[in-house]
């Protein structure tokens, strides 16, 4: 994969709650385009707080997170412009359609200008039924909820995607599907951001795979790296292993 | 980016059964209301014609012959039922209901409330039963129906909103889009406004509609304005109660944590506080005495301007023998001064009783429900100002009455004074067309304006405080 200028890139990232815990630990990741980087953890790993950190929803203690080369913290409405973002449970606006819904946030994303057959397009593209399009989100599933939640990251069209755990809760076959989506939108070059606790999709899909544990990035490994190792084993044992001592952040007292 | 936030709400607001049933709510609010209105109204029309009907006679008599009937010339002047007591009744039943003016002897007596009008009344005293800020019940109007109803409404549709995008998930996304914070919340507001504002105008197209069925109110410029500003004043209260939401569910995490203390903070504004201030207020009396203190203290304050004033009198001078001084130059500024302090003390006590009512006004201006009720009685020309405004008009007829008397008649003129013996009067026919008639006009919306003017003023400044300090508070908001 030739180096390029990372999409999605976190510089010496940390973060502690108010509550002392220490969240994410001196993270440091670049992901470049047409790359997808699963991380993975248990709860409270840090995973959805570097998520967070990246969409600007907290802000950070120590160091920084880039988007498209912008400062999120410096300047959060032009980063929010190159990233999309699907969370974990997509509600959306129940009384409104597929389609409604996907016009409201493609036009928050800066599509203002798209007709009605542009977004069956992108529904038909993430597998959404077509009877769906025009039929309110509130009797949706969580699988189709998900599907157009993707097509909402899909319309945006923007280089970077964060996705936070985006298979939990659905079936093998609305995951499968979700990971060949994912797939199509890494060869137009988008830089994927995934958290998820599915070690095999992680595999699967990932060109790289971290593992985070008490905020730390404790592992990396790349597609090739895992095609001569057992990334189930090695999460095992990076969860089974001793708590990880907590370093003060600059500036902060000595524990 | 605003634009696309307030129509996605828009749509939302207005399709939603709450805005459905808050509009049920509202038009069969005005459809009962202008029944009971519509029936009063025609009940008070009535009895202000009769009176007005009596002022002619009395006055038709007094052109025939004014000395015979110097001493029955009084006149009742009323408080003239307007149509915009539909908009704000401003407890207008339970203040003096006008004056009884007898030219004769300078007397300007009040009426008390609900009082019969014909026939000769002595003044009472307003008890602090009828102070108009004691009043622990609510008319049946519009102002109610927006004070009551739509301020819950408005706190109803604002109370999730921020705390039901959380919960659906939707306000991440938003945020994950180049969306600024200042733009939801306007975009929040303005969709909640135009909401409330769209039930409020429907609710006073059917009150205008209505009022001029039932109770043949016809479409006058003069209640179309008082309707647009009661609609501005209303919309600018209105927005207070979206704000407040907005705050709440700001303040909040959850949608059910906003909607209890929506609650409370209208319970509190709209409920408790405007109408327990009043009553703690009246609990002191305001300072002022009994109707029948203030008569004597009247009696007592003539007695004493008599007393200083017949020591100029002759040596001879006596109450028995004051026919041979009836020419008296000094005698007759005695009786004008005596009745002049009589009538100096009541109006003493009435503007101080006035001004107690104001004071509880003061208080209750931390309330957006009372300012709002004050600047819509003030928009209508109801209530103590419609008094104010009648006792202002009234000195200004006594003023043009007895001028003509005075010019037409060739009465008996020294020096400063002016008193009405009837021997001083030529009892030469007058033409009763060039008699000046009192008549009760409705101050024009320039004034009402005016005069609503310190209210709305307060509620502007309460709708940018909290618009200022939901932004800032949303700025730091968690949209995780």
């Amino acid at each position: 994969m030739a180096k390029q200028q990372p999409i999605l890139k976190t510089d010496d990232l940390s973060k502690r709650y108010e509550d002392g815990v220490l969240a994410v630990d001196h993270l440091n990741l670049n992901i470049y385009p047409g790359e997808v980087y699963c991380l993975l953890g248990a709860n409270g790993a840090g995973k959805t707080t570097t998520i967070n950190l990246f969409l600007n929803f907290i802000p950070p203690t120590t160091g920084t997170c880039y988007v498209n080369g912008i400062d999120v913290t410096k300047d959060p409405l032009e980063a929010k412009k190159y990233v999309s973002f699907v969370s974990e449970n997509v509600m959306l606006y129940g009384n409104f359609t597929a389609r409604q819904n996907l016009d409201f946030f493609a036009k928050l994303g800066g599509k203002t200008n798209l007709a009605k057959n542009d977004y069956y397009q992108v529904m038909r593209r993430v597998s959404l039924q077509e009877k769906a399009f025009e039929q309110r989100v509130k009797n949706f599933s969580k699988g189709m909820r998900q599907k157009l939640g993707i097509s909402i990251a899909v319309i945006k069209d923007a280089p970077g995607i964060l996705l936070d755990e985006p298979t939990s809760g659905l079936d093998p076959k609305a995951a499968e599907e979700f990971l060949e989506i994912l797939n199509e939108l890494k060869k137009e070059g988008k830089a994927i951001l995934m958290s998820t606790h599915d070690i095999f999709r992680a595999k699967e899909i990932g060109d790289r795979v971290g593992i985070m544990k008490e905020g730390r990035l404790v592992m990396e490994r790349t597609r090739e790296e895992l095609q001569y190792e057992d990334l189930v084993k090695i999460y095992i044992d990076y969860m089974k292993s001793e708590p990880l001592k907590i370093w003060p952040l600059p500036g902060e007292p000595a524990c | 980016m605003l634009k696309i936030l307030l129509r996605r709400q828009l749509v939302e607001d207005i399709l939603t059964s709450r805005f459905f049933i808050s509009l049920v709510l509202i038009l069969s609010a005005v459809c009962v209301f202008s029944l009971v209105f519509t029936d009063h109204f025609q009940q008070s029309q009535d009895t202000y014609s009769k009176a007005m009907a009596q002022n002619d006679r009395n006055l038709q008599q007094f052109a025939k012959s004014p000395v015979g009937s110097l001493g029955s010339s009084m006149q009742s002047f009323l408080l003239k039922p307007k149509p915009e007591l539909f908009i704000s009744e401003a407890y207008e039943e339970n203040i003096p209901q006008g004056f009884l003016y007898e030219p004769y002897n300078y007397s300007l007596q009040l009426l008390s409330p609900k009082e019969e009008v014909s026939g000769a009344q002595h003044y009472r005293s307003i008890s602090k039963k009828e102070n108009p800020a004691d009043v622990f019940t609510y008319s049946p109007d519009l102002t109610f129906i927006v004070q009551v109803l739509l301020s819950f409404f408005a706190l109803i549709l604002a109370f999730g909103a921020v705390t039901a995008e959380k919960e659906k998930g939707t306000l991440g996304l938003i945020y994950s889009n180049p969306t600024k914070r200042a733009y939801f919340i306007l975009a929040k507001y303005l969709s909640a406004l135009f909401t409330v504002g769209i039930s409020l105008l429907i609710g006073l197209i059917l009150s205008l509609i209505l009022l001029n069925v039932l109770s043949a109110v016809p479409f006058s410029s003069s209640l179309i304005s008082s309707l647009s500003l009661f609609f501005l004043v209303s919309m600018i209260y209105l927005s207070v109660f979206i704000l407040l939401g907005i705050l709440c569910s700001v303040l909040s995490h959850r949608s059910k944590n906003s909607l209890v203390l929506c609650l409370l903070i209208w319970v509190f504004l709209v409920i408790v506080f405007p109408k327990t201030t009043g009553m703690l207020l009246t609990l002191k009396r305001f300072d002022v005495p009994t109707g029948e203190e203030i008569q004597q203290l009247a009696q007592k304050a003539s007695f004493e301007t008599e007393d200083r004033l017949t020591k100029q009198l002759p040596a001879d001078w006596s109450r028995t023998n004051f026919e041979k001084y009836r020419h008296n130059e000094l005698f007759l500024k005695m009786l004008f001064a005596y009745d002049k302090a009589h009538q100096d003390t009541l109006d003493y006590y009435l503007r101080k009783k006035i001004s107690a009512v104001e004071t509880t006004r003061r208080v209750n201006f931390l309330s957006p429900a009372s300012l709002f009720e004050y600047s819509s009685s003030s928009v209508s020309g109801t209530g103590l100002i419609h008094f104010e405004n009648l006792w202002t008009q009234i000195r200004r007829y006594e003023n043009d009455f007895l001028s003509y008397v005075k010019n037409e008649r060739s009465v008996l003129e020294k020096g400063s004074f002016f008193y009405l013996f009837s021997d001083t009067i030529s009892d030469k026919p007058l033409d009763f067309n060039a008699i000046p008639k009192f008549e009760d006009k409705n101050p024009k919306s320039g004034k009402r304006l005016k005069d609503a003017s310190p209210y709305i003023g307060l509620l502007v400044l309460y709708n940018l405080f909290l618009f200022a300090f939901v932004v800032y508070k949303f700025q730091t908001y968690d949209v995780r």
